[in-house]
This record gives C-alpha cells, sequence and structure tokens, in this order.
C-alpha cells in the first residue's frame, strides 16, 4: 500500500509541487489584497484540486501502463483501488485544511459550519469522479464535474428566472440549513461517507473487471 | 517436482479471437521459448497467467500455485513486458523505493548492482532511457525481489544486437540456478535457439508444437528436391512446402523421410514458416 502512495507522489511529484506553488500565490494574493470576495473563488478552485488528485493518478496509471505491472504483481487490486481512495482523503484533508486557513487569514467571512459542508462536497465530488474516471476516462470526469457544479446552478438560477422559486424561497431555504445544521450534519455526514464507501466498491468492481 | 508452469486447457475467447486449449509444462530450472506469429496469442497466454486478463475455463500454476487464488506467488515471478510500465516520471533509485515496498523480498543491494552492471543512470528520469535501457531496468527489477520464475513477453524485440545479446547473458547468468525458471516469449527465433531449452509453438490461439528445442530441430528438417519427389512422400510427413524456380522446399519430418533423400537441419524461423505459410500436400496453401 505504501509503495502505491510512493509511487504516486513520485510520479506526480512535479505537479504536486506545482498545485501547491499555485495554491500558496492564490492564498498569499488573497490575504495581501484581504478581500472577502475573493474567498469563493479559492474555496473553488481548492476543492476542485482537491478532487481531481485521485483522477489524475489513475489517468496516469492507464496511461503509462502502470496497471499492467501492478495487477501482475503480489499487491491485490482491492489495495489498488484503496490507495487511490486513500490519497483521495489525504487530498481532501489537504485543501480543506487550506481553506480554512485561507478563511481564518481572512478574519473568518466565512461562518464555520461551511467547512464540514465544504469537506463533504469535496468528497461527494470525489465519490462520483473515481469510478467515473476509472471506467470512462479523465475526459468524462472533467465534463462530469463541470455538470455537477454548474447544473444545479443553473436549475437554481433557471428556476429562479421563470419565478419557480423565488429569492425569498432560496434564502429561506439556506436559512433552514444554517438553523438546522446541527440535526441535519449527522445524516449529511452520514450520507456521503455512505456514498463514498459506496463508491470505493463500484470502483473496484470496475476494477475487477477491467483487462490490461 | 514442481514444474515452473503448468497451464491446462487454457481458453479465452474474444470476438475476432480465441485462445483455444492451450497446455504447456515448463519445468523448474529450465527456460522456454515461446514462439508465434504477431496475433498467435503470446501475449493472451502471458496476461491469462500473470491474472492480467481473465480466464474462461482452463487451470494455470505458476510455481505450482493458482495466481488467481494466490497473489503471493507473484513474489516470486519477475516480469518483463514488451512495452515499460514503470511511470516515466520517476527514476530508478524512486522506482527501487516504490518496489521495496510492493514486494516482501526485495533485496535493494542487489538491485543497485543491477543497476550498476547495466549501466542504468539511476537518478536519469525513466523517460528519458532508450527502449534497451527500459527492458533492462525491468530486468534488473525482475532480479531483484528473489523471483524463481521469469515471465518475457516480447523483451528483446526491437532491440539492437548487441542490448539482445545482454539480455540473452543475464538470462544466462540467471538460470545457472537450477531454482530459477525463464518463459520468453519472441518472434527473434534466433535469440530462443542459443538459449531456450523448450521450444514452445502457438499458432491461431493453439499450440501446434511444443518440447524440446533440440528434439524439436532433430526432428525436422529442410529437404529440397523436386516436385515429383515431393508427391511420393506420405502427406504426414511434410509439414508444409514452398515453391521455388527450382522445384520445392519442405519441412519434413526428418525420422520418416526415406533413407536416399538428403534432409539438412531446420532453424526455429524454418519451422515458424513452412508450419504457417507453407502448402500442405494435397491442400490449398493455408
Amino acid at each position: 500500500m505504501l509503495g502505491l502512495l510512493y509511487k504516486d507522489v513520485y510520479s506526480a511529484k512535479k505537479e504536486l509541487l506545482m498545485t501547491l506553488g499555485f495554491v500558496l500565490v492564490f492564498c498569499v494574493f488573497n490575504l495581501v489584497i484581504g478581500q472577502e470576495e475573493m474567498l469563493g473563488p479559492a474555496v473553488g478552485v481548492l476543492l476542485s484540486l482537491g478532487c481531481m488528485v485521485p483522477c489524475y493518478s489513475i489517468h496516469y496509471d492507464k496511461a503509462n501502463g502502470w496497471n499492467k505491472f501492478i495487477c501482475a504483481s503480489p499487491i491485490s487490486r482491492g489495495k489498488v483501488v484503496l490507495s487511490k481512495y486513500i490519497a483521495g482523503l489525504v487530498s481532501t484533508a489537504v485543501m480543506n485544511l487550506i481553506v480554512i486557513a485561507d478563511n481564518l487569514g481572512l478574519g473568518s467571512p466565512m461562518p464555520a459550519w461551511s467547512y464540514p459542508v465544504f469537506l463533504s462536497l469535496t468528497l461527494l465530488f470525489q465519490a462520483v469522479m473515481i469510478p467515473v474516471c476509472l471506467k470512462l476516462g479523465q475526459n468524462f470526469v472533467v465534463a462530469v464535474f463541470m455538470g455537477m457544479i454548474f447544473v444545479p446552478m443553473a436549475l437554481l438560477f433557471g428556476l429562479n428566472r421563470l419565478g419557480v422559486w423565488s429569492d425569498e424561497a432560496i434564502r429561506s431555504a439556506f436559512d433552514f440549513v444554517e438553523q438546522n445544521a446541527g440535526a441535519l450534519a449527522p445524516f449529511a455526514a452520514l450520507a456521503v461517507v455512505a456514498l463514498y464507501v459506496g463508491s470505493f466498491f463500484l470502483t473496484l468492481h470496475f476494477y475487477r473487471k477491467m483487462e490490461f | 517436482m514442481t514444474n515452473a508452469i503448468e497451464l491446462r486447457n487454457l481458453r479465452k475467447e474474444y470476438e475476432s479471437f480465441t485462445l483455444d486449449g492451450v497446455s504447456l509444462t515448463l519445468p523448474m530450472g529450465c527456460i522456454m521459448g515461446f514462439i508465434g506469429e504477431n496475433g498467435a496469442g503470446k501475449s493472451t497466454t502471458i496476461k491469462a497467467m500473470l491474472g492480467l486478463i481473465e480466464k474462461d475455463s482452463g487451470d494455470i500454476r505458476l510455481l505450482g500455485r493458482d495466481p488467481a487464488a494466490d497473489r503471493s506467488v507473484m513474489e516470486e515471478v519477475g516480469l518483463v513486458l514488451d512495452s515499460g510500465f514503470f511511470p516515466p516520471e520517476m527514476n530508478a533509485l524512486q522506482l527501487g523505493k516504490v518496489l521495496s515496498k510492493i514486494y516482501k523480498h526485495w533485496d535493494g543491494a542487489a538491485y543497485r548492482a543491477y543497476l550498476e552492471r547495466f549501466q542504468i543512470e539511476s537518478g536519469k528520469k525513466i523517460k528519458a532511457y532508450s527502449r534497451g535501457m527500459v527492458m533492462k531496468l525491468s530486468l534488473a527489477a525482475a532480479l531483484s525481489h528473489g523471483a524463481k520464475l521469469l515471465l518475457l513477453d516480447e523483451a528483446t524485440s526491437g532491440l539492437d544486437p548487441i542490448v539482445r545479446d545482454d539480455i540473452l547473458d543475464i538470462l544466462y547468468d540467471y538460470i545457472q540456478d537450477e531454482g530459477h525458471s525463464v518463459f520468453l516469449s519472441s518472434h527473434i527465433t534466433g535469440d530462443l535457439e542459443k538459449i531456450a531449452d523448450y521450444i514452445t509453438f502457438i499458432h491461431q490461439g493453439k499450440i501446434f508444437l511444443s518440447g524440446e528445442k533440440d528434439t524439436l530441430l532433430e526432428t525436422y528438417g529442410l529437404f529440397h528436391g523436386s516436385r515429383e519427389q515431393l508427391a511420393e512422400l506420405a502427406p504426414a510427413t511434410v509439414v508444409g512446402y514452398r515453391d521455388s524456380d527450382f522445384g520445392v522446399t519442405a519441412l519434413v519430418k526428418r525420422y520418416e523421410m526415406p533413407g536416399d533423400l538428403a534432409v539438412e537441419s531446420a532453424t526455429l524461423d524454418d519451422l515458424m514458416l513452412y508450419s504457417i505459410k507453407g502448402k500442405k500436400p494435397g491442400k490449398e496453401k493455408i
């Protein structure tokens, strides 16, 4: 297992360093200009990067024949898949910690309850993207990722424009979530964990069926 | 004594190709050359052995164990495939570190010694290596985790004669230990003639010939003669023949030939060529 994670780090060293550099520049820029409005895009970028790490690794393995080697090694396919999810959890943790640091640096314009929401969102995205990446490839992942962000937004704005969902209704929905965050959080967390675990088994199923 | 490889009626069906009833045995301490034209089923057989594809039926035993049920056997199987499979962004030292966590019996000192022996620049990224270097690196890795069986799929193809000879030397050294075995697929039959103890010839997904190399080369020979002489031979004696301006050349079973007809030695290339492309007596060209 450790060997698989080492391999991911070594093979994506340049990309990881570039990502960290990019994140650092983004965060420092944010803190220097001190504009709260920049926090939203920063969170978006950080969480996107956090989501993409295991997909990058899966794509890399496919493109470079590593699957052929590792599936002919003593390592089970289950461990190979597990390593992708561990890499996903690590990248999620790192990016979410940076989000927290960024928010704190700007004087905490975002409420603390948004942290688990971002964490859940990252895991939710990953849960969908990892099996999609393995089964359909990197290009589909980008499309699915965009879809997961823009389809709900388009629906929200579309319904709002059509008058189906008024500004007040949207605001009250957000207020409801905020006011009941304590009660909703365990269910949301449970749902995300269940989805993540389900995603692991789906990916494992795909991977076990794959021929190299 | 346990065989290094035992395949019994291995079958894998695709839409346009079927590996059909492949059976072969490689005794421990020997080298088997696995020959056949492109698309004959060599790589499919190896992939099935390694668990890279799922067999439809049949039995696979590597070092006496079923690799599908017991992955630990792969600790003792070294692998060199035709295309490199190590991450190109890594260098040989990083690769060693990764492999040390994958194989329980990884021998870092042996690995570094092989890198030195093969003159592999350990700090250079794998993507900067030549094909020959990548093959040598694969061999270094395969030899550094206590493998008792080496599986090589077209490992020498596309390499210049010097590098090929280096690789054959390495295999020859490796096989000096009687507990070691090598299964080497190649269509460069000259390489196999140099080092193989056994030859298995696969054609269109089926085993066409399998046996000791020396016995095969003694059994078959080339006969040069006229069409009339060929017509007098029993059809079962002639594996295949080709027309030429001066008559015919036929691959024949040496011991079934009349004593007055001269038969010269055949090579593995001849065996392949006449079996696949040769005409059969009384039949259309295959």
